[in-house]
């Protein structure tokens, strides 16, 4: 799954390991996620999104659509 | 670009080659000494291949021990961004390298023990139960230490080392069990589960692109 995540964090001033101490997680963990190597469990997306202070789906792209009803 | 946000001057290629090249030299030494000072290569095949993946689970807890104590030199060959992510990372990396040396010291023993080998029954089952007390103690211990990513791709290492077991288990049962192939030994076994226990973790590593050089 794309994501945004380099970009806020980038756009915060903050280095990977930076981010990594905020949220608790290891900076590989922000590395694979920036890299599209791991998606992050549900809780940490949104302490992503908190500490950012977007919406989710703002930070994880998802290009899946919902069938119409018919 | 940001200040603030550091950006990467290292060569991530050059430090795979020297990553390399110091596991092949201490694999080597490490295989040839063991031979030399062990009675593994008298006691048959088996021992000698539970050997080698004693020495491998060892120069893998060295290595990774070591460059965690001295993250400096560690980050030159250890695949990191940079030193301070081992000293982040400084409580599961030291874990995790004891853990694995326990068991490498415990495979070279088992090789050794058995028929023809040096070492006696007693001294053979202690050191079992001892370096399973004491790596599950450092797992277990450890397990706090890692965030989600690294307990995943634990769980996915693990699942990737019992399937593999799995098949390779039953293809050799049926060969063996109809006078096809060699009969299942303990001490091959033992290097089957352990091997691919370590084999998995490369793969499930490899498989998110962990092992790209940083």
């Amino acid at each position: 799954m794309q994501n945004r995540v380099k970009h806020y964090r980038e756009g915060a001033g903050w280095s990977q390991g930076e981010l990594a101490r905020r949220l608790g997680v290891s900076r590989q963990t922000i590395n694979a996620v920036e890299t599209d190597k791991y998606d992050p469990s549900l809780p940490l997306a949104l302490r992503m999104a908190k500490l950012f202070a977007v919406d989710v789906p703002d930070l994880f792209i998802d290009d899946w659509t919902p069938e119409s009803n018919p | 670009m940001n200040p603030r946000v550091k950006s990467s001057s290292h060569r991530p290629l050059g430090k795979m080659l020297i990553s390399a090249l110091l596991g092949a030299i201490a694999g080597f030494f490490g295989v040839t000494l063991l031979f030399r000072w062990t009675a593994a290569p008298t006691v048959g095949g088996s021992a000698m291949i539970l050997s080698g993946v004693g020495v491998a689970y060892l120069a893998m807890a060295l290595f990774v021990g070591i460059g965690t104590l001295m993250p400096r030199t560690g980050s030159k060959v250890l695949n990191v961004e940079d030193s301070d992510e081992l000293v982040e990372d400084r409580q599961s990396l030291l874990g995790s390298s004891l853990a694995n040396g326990v068991l490498g010291v415990m495979m070279i023993v088992l090789a050794n023990s058995g028929t023809g080998g040096a070492v006696p029954a007693s001294v053979a089952v202690g050191t079992v139960i001892a370096a399973l007390a004491v790596s599950g103690f450092l797992i277990v211990r450890t397990w706090k230490y890692q965030d989600e990513l690294m307990r995943q791709v634990s769980l996915e290492a693990a699942s990737i080392a019992g399937a593999m077991v799995i098949a390779i288990l039953l293809v050799w049962g049926a060969f063996s069990m109809n006078g096809i192939g060699p009969a299942i030994e303990a001490k091959s076994m033992i290097a089957l589960v352990m091997g691919m226990t370590l084999l998995g973790a490369f793969v499930a590593t490899g498989a998110r692109g962990m092992l790209t050089p940083r």
